[in-house]
């Protein structure tokens, strides 16, 4: 048994066969633009870019550093050179509701030649405006119509005044106003003379007076309607002359945007409002406040709502935008708008919004974080929202929150149409899948990249190629034919599987550029395997401080393991453990006591809730296989406990469930273990033992304490079967197992393992159903058995004491 | 149609000839135009300026009659008029008149003294006067109750500068002095010259003409002729009006009838009138 399961040293670490390397260095390597093993990924990148319809946004998942960024980014340039060119998109005035600006969609480039027209406009327009009205045409209308007003009420007056001289009246002009006054001989008759006027004279004239003052209000009543009538007049005159330059300004316009119906009717509404407020292209200084002059704030005419606010606007590049939002909050999403203060106060308008990724993006293909973006406040809602309704709709979160009462703007929405490709974590997606219903509506589309690819003759040599190009993209030392090995060696390992490759680019860089430093140290002008050696060795010494501590403590003896003689109910399970990126394996102490009992296992770290719930399940496994096995014709009559010796934190997997077994069966049948083996594995109830994980870092653990204590031959590690074609151990693991001074043994069923462990044969039933005599199962039946006898004679004397007191009782009744 | 800048060197000129400039102010509102005028021609002139705020001895009349009222202008209502508000309100406009007299003249630098004097502007201001003086007597338009105000409108440099000094070409012996006087400003300001012949019959129109034309040679002037149909008050201020000129040069005789008629021009034309005596 012990030669059938031992493996071959060939089977401890899968070399990169160097024949198949047909280069001396990556200097030699063909460039590999082709990305590797990620073809499910890429083909739903493909179907995600190309299919048009709404809500096929793409959710790009895997872990940091497989270069997932640089595939999109590469493939998405590819695909955006295609076109079509994105539009252009201002924002303007809207002068019916200043504070919902208009969004003007245009042709590409478009924005900024519409920007600088109108700013020409209106340069051209402040010449133009004032040299119409200062023309002797339009002065001498003006003047026409004010002498028209002039005339007007100085016929009044003259005619009232003509009435009142013919019957002797002055009209007289007082401080206040005016008054009427008897006249006699050229001069207002005195009040001595007015007293001796015959009663019926001074009647007269009080009367005349009267009516005359009625005349006059009458005509004071008038003049504010001939004012206004002649203001009237003015304006419309104003607006006949600007309407003239005007006109002649924004046609020329016209015929260049003849095209855009938008532009156009934009136009209308600037000429309207340029002839509506022509005074301001007339440089009026009159009026103006000296104390706001001299704080700068004096109110000047402003020409800021005939501009353009080019909120998008895209150089004849013609191709699609691709924008990576590296810092994608809310506003940097979907825009803002920005204040001035002003006085005290917070003013705004058109020109000040300001575009977010979204705009940018717009017609193209928008790149996030999907960490980033989540836990931004309130960036994943409006991306959603804005991918529902396919609108971006500009909504500041001050205001949104109420935090901020100023008035703000209500641009109008801009329509979307854009391909968002977020990138994150696997986790994410799930949880995203799971707890948010609106995002499998947006992101339909799952580009998931693989972190391993396969490991053949073929993907070695594309794979050697990568690592070429990622030599050459960093500009390191070239790397000899027995380094890219390592290298490739090395990526086998970091996934745990021979037959796998890593896809994780970025940790392959960066043991390119460490390998290129010790090459540098070495003074090598090529990076060779001993580079990429010691690059290996230093990433592990950085970062192997807590294992070097167990060790030291297992080798001191403040941790109980034995890897030498032989004990009952005691066997050295192996543990993994992993800090940050560093993961290593250890062996722990795992002890079985059997007693007399009702059939149960007790996992004590479950009773003492250090035990996960996978544990538990092992051990009720465990449970279950001594049942069916031991127990199919008497009850299992046994009480046994399991342990994790010195173990002070939380126990979870059941990759020790082989050991425990082990364990367990080594008490109940009294059979010593071998200290000096290691196991691992998992069992099921047929007693199968199954694979488990960081097999390498297990055996690499027990080996590292054995040779601490001085490798004896006899030690080794017992690992599923199904683990061996993952196998890619360390090199002096390998030395060890070939020297013969370490074994690693590879088991299909517990019953190997137990044979391993106790140099007993497990036995099998024979025709009466008996265990063979002297194997380890007929130990462990035969002492349960012990136990179920036991426990039958028990009970019956307990019955028979039972009845005796009962009897006992009711004589004493009687 | 400027004035040429020769001129007879045995005339003496107007800065000889004036010594002092009379501004009769009745009320501060429509005088604004006149002191500015007023202020401008003592500059030029480097003369002394002297302003006669004339209460008006008819309205202070008015106000003891039993049955006056005033109409208020901005309101169009009818407020009673009584000779102890009238005088506050008159006092008032004085203090107003004579602020705003000083803070011209201050600034143009001119030497300046107010009197408040009880009768007619005109009346007033020619008894006030010697045979050196000019007079300007400042109301303006009266019965303009509100002028109009286009906002926005631009008056420009140009259009004042050309705003001509409008000269009444008497047909009596002092002519030649007036329309000296006459020269004189529209030569200092820079401004054309207009000459208003108030005669209805061509020939003897043509011979006045004529006859200022002689006068204008000899002053090394020009000039643009205007003839009018009579000396009418009206038909002057319509004259005025139309040449558009600033001022109005108008020579006194010593008639019975002077005060009145320069009385009902002043109150008809729209812009300062100059007398010349």
């Amino acid at each position: 048994m012990t030669e059938q399961t031992r493996l071959p040293v060939g089977a401890l670490y899968q070399h990169c066969d160097l024949d198949g390397l047909d280069f001396e260095t990556t200097a030699d390597l063909a460039e590999q633009s082709a990305i590797l093993g990620q073809d499910r990924a890429l083909d739903a990148l493909r179907f995600g870019v190309g299919i048009q319809q709404s809500g096929f946004n793409l959710y790009v998942l895997g872990p940091p550093g497989l270069g997932k960024l640089t595939v999109v980014r590469q493939y998405l340039e590819d695909k955006a050179a295609e076109g079509p060119a994105p539009d252009d998109w201002c924002y303007v005035n809207n002068f019916d509701d200043a504070n919902r600006p208009r969004v003007l969609r245009l042709p590409n480039g478009m924005g900024a030649q519409l920007r600088q027209d109108m700013q020409q406009f209106v340069e051209d327009l402040l010449t133009a405006v004032p040299a119409a009205f200062e023309s002797d045409e339009y002065q001498a209308r003006i003047k026409e119509i004010e002498q028209e007003f002039h005339e007007r009420q100085e016929q009044a007056f003259s005619q009232l005044k003509d009435r009142a001289e013919k019957e002797q009246i002055a009209l007289l002009h007082t401080p206040g106003g005016f008054a009427f006054a008897p006249m006699r001989d050229g001069e207002v008759i005195s009040p001595d003379d007015y007293q001796k006027l015959r009663e019926s004279e001074q009647q007269r004239i009080e009367q005349l007076v009267a009516e005359l003052q009625e005349q006059l209000r009458a005509i004071l009543r008038q003049v504010p309607q001939w004012r206004k009538e002649t203001r009237a007049r003015v304006k419309q005159l104003n607006r006949d002359t600007a309407m003239v330059v005007v006109s002649h300004e924004v046609d020329e316009l016209r015929e260049r945007y003849k095209q855009q119906e938008d532009v156009l009717s934009c136009l209308d509404a600037v000429e309207k409002d340029v002839v509506e407020h022509v005074d301001d292209f007339r440089h009026e200084e009159e009026g103006e406040n000296p104390l706001l002059s001299a704080l700068g704030t004096a109110r000047q005419p402003s020409y800021r709502r005939y501009q353009v606010n080019v909120l998008v606007g895209h150089t004849d590049s013609g191709q699609a935008p691709i924008i990576y939002e590296d810092n994608p909050t809310h506003s940097n999403l979907v825009g803002r708008v920005e204040h001035q203060a002003q006085m005290g106060a917070l003013l705004t308008d058109f020109t000040m919004i300001k575009p977010g990724a979204l705009h940018r993006a717009n017609g193209g293909y928008l790149i996030l974080d999907a960490r980033k973006v989540l836990i931004q406040p309130y960036a994943w809602e409006a991306l959603k929202r804005a991918l529902q309704s396919r609108e971006i709709r500009i909504q500041s979160l001050g205001e949104m929150l109420s935090l901020i009462s100023t008035v703000s703007l209500e641009p109008e929405p801009i329509a979307l149409d854009v391909k968002v490709v977020l990138m994150g974590e696997r986790l994410l997606y799930y949880l995203l899948c799971e707890y948010d219903p609106e995002f499998a509506e947006l992101f339909k589309v799952a580009a998931d990249f693989d972190d391993r690819m396969r490991r053949d003759a073929q993907s070695t040599q594309l794979y050697a190629r990568l690592i070429g190009t990622l030599v050459r993209k960093a500009d390191l030392k070239p790397f000899d034919r027995g380094a890219v090995a390592r290298v490739i060696e090395r990526s086998a390992r970091m996934v745990g599987d021979a037959r796998k490759l890593s896809a994780h680019m970025g940790q392959i860089t960066d043991l390119l550029h460490e390998a290129n430093h010790w090459a540098a140290q070495n003074g090598h002008d090529l990076v060779r395997r001993d580079d990429v050696q010691r690059a290996i060795d230093e990433q592990i010494h950085r970062s192997d401080r807590i294992r070097e501590r167990v060790h030291e403590e297992i080798h001191r003896g403040t941790v109980l393991i034995d890897v030498s003689g032989a004990r009952v109910g005691q066997v050295n399970g192996l543990s993994v453990m992993q800090l940050g990126t560093f993961m290593f394996g250890q062996p722990s102490r795992i002890s079985a006591t059997v007693r007399m009992g009702e059939g149960d296992v007790v996992d004590i770290e479950r009773e003492v809730e250090l035990g996960g719930p996978i544990h538990s399940k092992a051990v009720m496994i465990l449970s279950s296989y001594l049942g069916a096995r031991y127990a199919m014709s008497k009850p299992l009559s046994l009480r046994a406990s399991l342990v994790f010796e010195q173990s002070y934190g939380m126990i979870e997997g059941d990759s020790a469930s082989v050991a425990e077994l082990c364990a367990l069966l080594s008490a109940a049948g009294e059979v010593p273990v071998k200290q000096s083996l290691a196991v691992t594995g998992s069992i099921n109830q047929h007693g199968d033992v199954q694979a488990i994980g960081g097999v390498n870092e297990k055996i690499e653990g027990f080996f590292d304490v054995c040779k601490a204590r001085g490798l004896s031959g006899e030690q080794g590690v017992i690992i599923p079967e199904s683990n061996v074609e993952h196998l890619m151990l360390r090199e002096d693991v390998v030395e060890a197992v070939d020297r013969g001074e370490f074994h690693v043994f590879a088991v299909k069923t517990v019953e190997q393992a137990v044979e391993l462990l106790t140099g007993l044969r497990a036995g099998e039933r024979d025709e009466q159903g008996e265990y063979t005599e002297g194997s380890l199962n007929r130990r462990v039946e035969d002492r349960l058995l012990t136990f179920a006898e036991l426990r039958h004679e028990f009970r019956e004397t307990q019955k028979a004491k039972d009845e005796e007191d009962d009897a006992e009782g009711d004589e004493g009744q009687h | 149609m400027t004035p040429k800048a020769t001129k007879d060197s045995t005339e003496p000129s107007l800065e000889q000839r004036v010594r002092r400039v009379l501004l009769a102010m009745d009320n501060p509102r429509a005088g604004t135009e006149a002191l500015e005028a007023a202020v401008e021609l003592a500059h030029q002139l480097r003369a002394e300026l002297r302003a006669l705020f004339v209460e008006d001895v008819d309205l202070l009349r008015l106000a003891a009659l039993p049955f006056a009222k005033q109409v208020v202008t901005q309101s169009g209502t009818d407020s009673t008029l009584d000779p102890d508000k009238l005088e506050r309100a008159l006092r008032a406009q004085a203090e107003d008149a004579r602020k705003g007299l000083r803070t011209s003249a201050e600034r143009a630098r001119v030497r300046w003294s107010f009197e408040i004097v009880r009768g007619r502007a005109v009346e007033a201001l020619l008894s006030a006067s010697a045979e050196t003086d000019l007079l300007i007597v400042g109301r303006g338009r009266e019965l303009h109750v509100q002028r109009l105000v286009t906002r926005g409108r631009r008056v420009t440099v140009a259009e004042v500068d050309q705003a001509p000094v409008a000269v009444l070409y008497p047909a009596l012996s002092g002519a030649e002095r007036v329309l000296s006087v006459a020269v004189g400003m529209a030569r200092a300001a820079g401004r054309p010259l207009v000459v208003l012949l108030a005669e209805p019959d061509e020939k003897a129109a043509a011979a006045r003409r004529d006859h200022a034309q002689r006068v204008l040679d000899a002053l090394g002037a020009s000039a643009r002729f205007r003839t009018i149909v009579d000396a009418d008050p009206l038909t002057i201020a319509g004259a005025v009006r139309d040449t558009r000129a600033e001022r109005l040069v108008v020579g006194v005789e010593a008639q019975t009838d002077t005060e009145r008629r320069i009385e009902h021009l002043s109150r008809a034309v729209a812009c300062p009138l100059v007398m010349v005596r």
